[in-house]
């Protein structure tokens, strides 16, 4: 702790704060909002005519702006509404003022509103950002018509995965561990529902998606890759809402509605998959008692105390089922509880506390029949945070944020307990506490009107403690036959709870951006991440039962640094935006495993572990149109991602599974009128790496491979391409003559083909002696879907 | 814990989505150096032990695996102790007869060293013969077949007896098992893999599996089908050295590794090896030494038992 508070001093004097000196000028605050349900708009922008200055709102539609006294013009816009005037006059009290947006209406013909917002993507310091709206998300064709997040964002540049179907998503050659996604500011640590399907955001509830690539500001911190930052819905605060639908899959309502008007609203969306209700019929016999089934619940309720203070409450749990006599669930539940509070106009606080827990079970005597023949598995990690972020405007050349977090791991990484004829073992992996502890300070300054810059920094400071009687030191032995990884583990005696690791860095940010042009502009950024805690995992698709683990004495944190450069520009008034970024990244102890790896309720698995360095790098084009009646993107990647861990592969670099050399992906959306509006997406994503055997060898009567050393990856799985299309039909009215619904008509891999997901090989089953190359498809035909949607 | 979650990947597979795998030909790129494959045990057993000696071949070449012929074959016990095997019907199988004077090979706690001279090299694989528990006994209950146990191709009976066999680890961290059924006198074929134990537990679980009966998912594994009246199951529980585990181990990892949870491709180890280390020519398989328990029964529908699994 002492540690941590001497370099949080630091890093506070390396600042000039700049907060003296600012009499003759006045400040102008407020929200910017929906006019329909009250929603705070993100990143509206407030411009101020006179002075040809200005800036956006926050996450939580705030905005502030300290200006020299006088008579000024505010328009006030945003993307899809109309803008809003505002004259006034700063003298010498500072003035609070509220906007409300009127949605831009569906008319088609409308007149653009030409809108300060547009060219944000030329204007602003953030390069290496994707944000998506959820009504783009939500035209997208989908996988059995389900609207899912963490697949549609697999369109956007140098984002790829392992394969369809697979957990998590990979960005810019990063693990899927490395990406901390977040909902309402709680970590969510499994964002999939059966395996890698479908996502656990329900799209009814969510309200905006960002995915931070690079140039990540100081703000967040803790993950090596990206950031995914999904921000709920607040809750309709003008009258009640009912949205839902009927899909191949789920079945999802959400509830929206003021408690007071204007002033406290909340929202409830619920789904669940019903598979299991249509399948039970066909059940029978041993399998009549199965479950599979997955759902999820999210809420959040806000109450606005008054302009200065609204506090929220948000939460979600979702789980999967699945089992008959044997049952196996898991699960995420968050909790995030929020305060606003603007204290002088310039400075505004979003405090946070959050909870987030992961866990699953797995029990082979779900229904209690063999108590003396039963083996029970549980593992779960858990969170407990309180995070205040600052941010002050000191002008609109100059912001600060700055804040801090404190965030406790506990891992139960996997305890089991095995009974035997009635007499039971317990055994597992190791109890572990860990307090992450962060500060951070970062400023934006515009240095002229077509150069600015963020600078920051963050400090992190990690400990691990053990909660058991013993602890384990890895020490180098030598690679054999017996020992794949080399190491062997000395057992020390440890006092619970004393810690026995301790790691802090400094994670310097950086951006910079330079106009050159009206329309166009060159951006450049440098990050430093640190990720204390790793995901378990070697397979080639992630799963539930991944155990995710602290650093400690013998895991040290990985630390990647990324630079990126990008050229950024708009066309024909804001109706293209283009842009190209490079960028490199340098990651330090990255984790892969030895031969032989037992991961799971292995007390000893550290022995397993083999720990190298990676490099990823890569070229991303991008272009979208946004305005029009046919709006949508291009976005081609060109990209590797490396790793070189001895002695795997020799000691040689080898490529991840993830590493895809070409992604191009193009989305289509076109509205036709009132009626009919149309979608489609085609994707071709280069094949997955794979090894081949080179001999075979016969043991009684099986055929086994023999694979020589030095080949991780030699070869490519063919590449991935796929087609889908979606026509949706919008209703005047929904079921009961009241509200709008509309249906959605989707063809998932429309022209049919396999895709491969990897290539392997084994025995013939009928002749084991024979051996052949098998080509694996998850989806290996078109999926039709037709889902209902409704609204009141 | 690979099976279980195969099965939920088989249900979802059936009813949601439409996966698929198809064969594919490809081809060997390059045509490697044969190795040497030893595949054979010595036992405690009066009975012919028996060491095959094949080479291996390029991996999608399919034609019959070739035997090494006119090879110099012994076992040396740890008392100096020769054994000599001979290639009876030159075929590359290795036999060792027992006789009147020497009945068996194997006693337990003593290391046996296979000797091999193939092709002008010299061959070594040196292993321990570890100890056995007794059987206790083999029960069974009658009850449809479960997903893994039915197989409708080969015939597989639907419904039948399940069998469980009873036995203890020994006290001690670290002792291995092999566990062979039989039915009717011939081995039951177990798809992909073959059924092992690490103390009472189906995988190496740190000394928690330690000195129990072995559990569930071990002692039904002598049930890969269901067996019928008068059928005769006779149980044989092999110990085995945690390397000769780990073989088989990654054995059936490197069979079974398709899918969306394939694990890297990596070698099956060996404990052969090429006593000259300068040398090419390498060795693959594993050479063995076991003490066996068996146990023997006959279905009887009134013997049958309930509530076993």
């Amino acid at each position: 702790m002492k540690t941590f508070f001497k370099s949080m001093m630091a890093v506070l004097l390396l600042f000039p704060l700049g907060l003296l000196g600012q009499n003759a000028k006045q400040t102008i605050s407020g929200y910017v909002k929906d006019a329909k349900n009250g929603e705070g708009l993100i990143g509206a922008s407030i411009f101020v005519k006179e002075l040809l200055t200005g800036t956006t709102t926050n996450t939580y539609g705030f905005y502030s702006l300290t200006l020299p006294k006088g008579d000024y013009t505010l328009v006030i816009s945003s993307v899809g509404y109309r803008k809003s005037i505002k004259d006034l006059k700063l003298a010498d009290k500072p003035l609070s003022i509220n906007v409300e947006l009127q949605e831009d209406g569906q008319e088609l013909e409308e007149v653009v509103v030409k809108a300060q917002k547009e060219d944000d993507n030329i204007k602003s310091l953030e390069m290496s950002v994707n944000k998506v709206e959820m009504k783009t998300i939500k035209k997208i064709p989908a996988l059995l018509g389900e609207v899912d997040l963490v697949r549609a964002i697999q369109f956007l540049p140098g984002v790829t995965t392992v394969g369809e179907g697979a957990s998590g998503f990979n960005v810019r050659g990063g693990g899927v561990d490395q990406n901390l996604i977040l909902l309402d500011d709680a970590p969510v640590y499994n964002s999939s529902h059966l395996f890698g399907f479908f996502s656990v955001f329900n799209p009814d509830a969510v309200k905006d998606v960002k995915l931070i690539k690079g140039g990540i500001p100081a703000q967040y911190g803790g993950r090596a890759s990206s950031i995914l930052d999904v921000k709920m819905k607040e809750g309709n605060a003008k009258k009640l809402e009912i949205n839902g639908g009927i899909g191949a899959i789920f079945s999802r309502l959400s509830i929206e509605a003021p408690i007071v008007k204007d002033k406290a609203s909340f929202i409830v969306a619920a789904r669940r998959s019903y598979i299991d209700v249509l399948a039970k019929p066909f059940l029978t016999g041993n399998n009549a008692n199965s479950q599979f089934n997955f759902y999820d619940l999210t809420a959040k309720v806000n109450y606005k105390i008054d302009n200065k203070n609204t506090v929220f409450l948000s939460g979600y749990f979702g789980r999967d089922v699945f089992g008959q006599d044997f049952g196996f669930n898991w699960g995420n539940s968050t909790l995030s509880a929020r305060w606003n509070h603007v204290f002088s106009d310039k400075l505004f606080l979003n405090a946070t506390a959050f909870y987030s827990n992961y866990d699953y079970a797995l029990d082979s005597d779900l229904n209690n029949k063999r108590p003396n023949n039963a083996f029970k598995w549980t593992s779960n990690i858990e969170n407990y945070s309180f995070k205040p972020d600052f941010t002050y405007y000191i002008s609109p050349n100059n912001t600060l944020t700055f804040g801090g977090q404190i965030l406790t791991y506990h891992f139960k990484p996997g305890s089991a307990t095995a009974t035997s004829q009635g007499e039971k073992r317990e055994f597992g992996q190791e109890r572990k506490n860990s307090i992450e502890y962060s500060a951070y300070i970062g400023e934006e300054l515009k240095l002229s009107s077509a150069v600015s810059m963020q600078i920051g920094l963050r400090f992190s400071q990690y400990d691990y403690s053990s909660q058991e009687d013993s602890y384990y030191v890895r020490q180098y032995a030598g690679v054999s036959a017996e020992n794949p990884s080399g190491y062997t583990l000395q057992v020390l005696p440890n006092t619970q709870g004393k810690t026995l690791a301790s790691y802090n860095n400094f994670e310097p940010r950086f951006a910079l951006n330079v106009n050159t042009g009206e329309s166009s502009s060159f951006k450049a950024s440098y990050n430093r991440l640190t990720q204390y805690i790793h995901l378990m995992s070697n397979t080639a698709a992630s799963t539930p039962l991944d155990v995710w683990t602290s650093s400690t004495n013998n895991i040290k944190p990985q630390i990647v640094d990324q630079v990126a450069l990008g050229y950024f520009k708009n066309f024909n008034d804001n109706t293209y935006e283009a842009s190209a970024e490079v960028y490199y990244k340098e990651m330090q102890n990255q984790i892969d495993y030895a031969d032989r790896s037992n991961l799971f309720l292995n007390p000893l698995f550290e022995k397993d572990l083999l720990f190298g360095k990676g490099r990823a790098y890569g070229l991303e084009l991008f272009a979208k149109k946004n305005k029009g009646k046919l709006t949508g993107w291009v976005s081609y990647t060109l990209q590797r991602s490396e790793r070189k861990v001895e002695p795997l592969n020799n000691g040689e670099w080898y490529v991840n599974r993830y590493d895809r050399t070409h992604t191009l992906n193009v989305i289509a959306q076109y509205e036709l009128n009132k009626k009919w509006s149309f979608g489609a997406n085609f994707a071709y994503i280069t094949g997955v790496p794979y090894t081949l055997p080179e001999q075979k060898f016969e043991i009684e009567g099986t055929a086994y491979p023999y694979i020589p050393l030095g080949t991780r990856g030699n070869l490519r799985v063919p590449a991935y391409h796929r087609l889908d299309v979606s026509a949706t039909k919008k209703n005047k009215k929904a079921l009961f003559g009241k509200g709008t619904s509309e249906w959605v008509f989707s063809v998932y891999n429309l022209y049919n083909r396999r895709n491969p997901f990897s290539i392997y090989t084994r025995p013939n089953e009928d002749n084991p002696t024979q051996t052949e190359a098998v080509r694996l498809s998850i989806i290996g035909s078109f999926v039709p879907a037709v889902t209902y949607n409704f609204t009141f | 814990m690979k099976k279980y979650i195969k099965i939920i990947v088989l249900f979802l597979g059936v009813i949601s989505l439409t996966s698929c795998e198809d064969v594919i030909n490809l081809e060997d790129s390059i045509t490697v150096t044969s190795m040497l494959v030893v595949d054979g045990s010595v036992t405690n057993l009066s009975e012919n032990q028996v060491i095959k000696l094949t080479k291996s071949q390029n991996y999608f070449n399919n034609s019959t695996i070739q035997p090494v012929l006119g090879a110099s074959v012994t076992v040396t016990d740890s008392d100096g102790k020769i054994f000599q095997f001979k290639d009876l019907k030159g075929d590359g199988v290795y036999v060792w007869q027992p006789t009147a004077q020497v009945p068996v090979i194997g006693v337990v706690g003593k290391t046996y060293t296979l000797k091999i001279s193939a092709d002008g090299e010299n061959y070594q694989a040196v292993s321990p013969l570890k100890r056995v528990p007794v059987i206790d006994s083999i029960a069974y209950q009658f009850d449809e077949a479960r997903v893994n146990q039915r197989d409708d191709a080969k015939g597989k009976p639907k419904e039948g007896y399940d069998a469980q066999f009873y036995a203890r680890d020994f006290e001690g961290i670290g002792d291995c098992y092999r566990i062979i059924a039989y039915k009717n006198g011939k081995a039951l074929e177990m798809n992909n893999t073959v059924s092992i134990a690490y103390d009472a537990a189906i995988q190496k679980s740190s000394g928690a599996a330690d000195g129990i009966v072995f559990t569930l998912p071990v002692r039904s594994s002598i049930s890969p089908e269901l067996y019928l009246e008068k059928d005769v199951i006779k149980v044989e529980l092999r110990s085995i050295t945690e390397g000769h585990y780990d073989f088989w181990s990654q054995a059936r990892q490197e069979i079974n590794n398709g899918g969306l949870f394939a694990r890297p491709a990596a070698n099956i180890p060996t404990n052969v090896v090429n006593t000259n280390a300068n040398s090419t020519k390498k060795a693959a398989g594993w050479f063995g030494t076991s003490a066996v328990s068996i146990s023997q029964t006959t279905v009887d529908a009134a013997k049958a038992q309930k509530g076993l699994r």
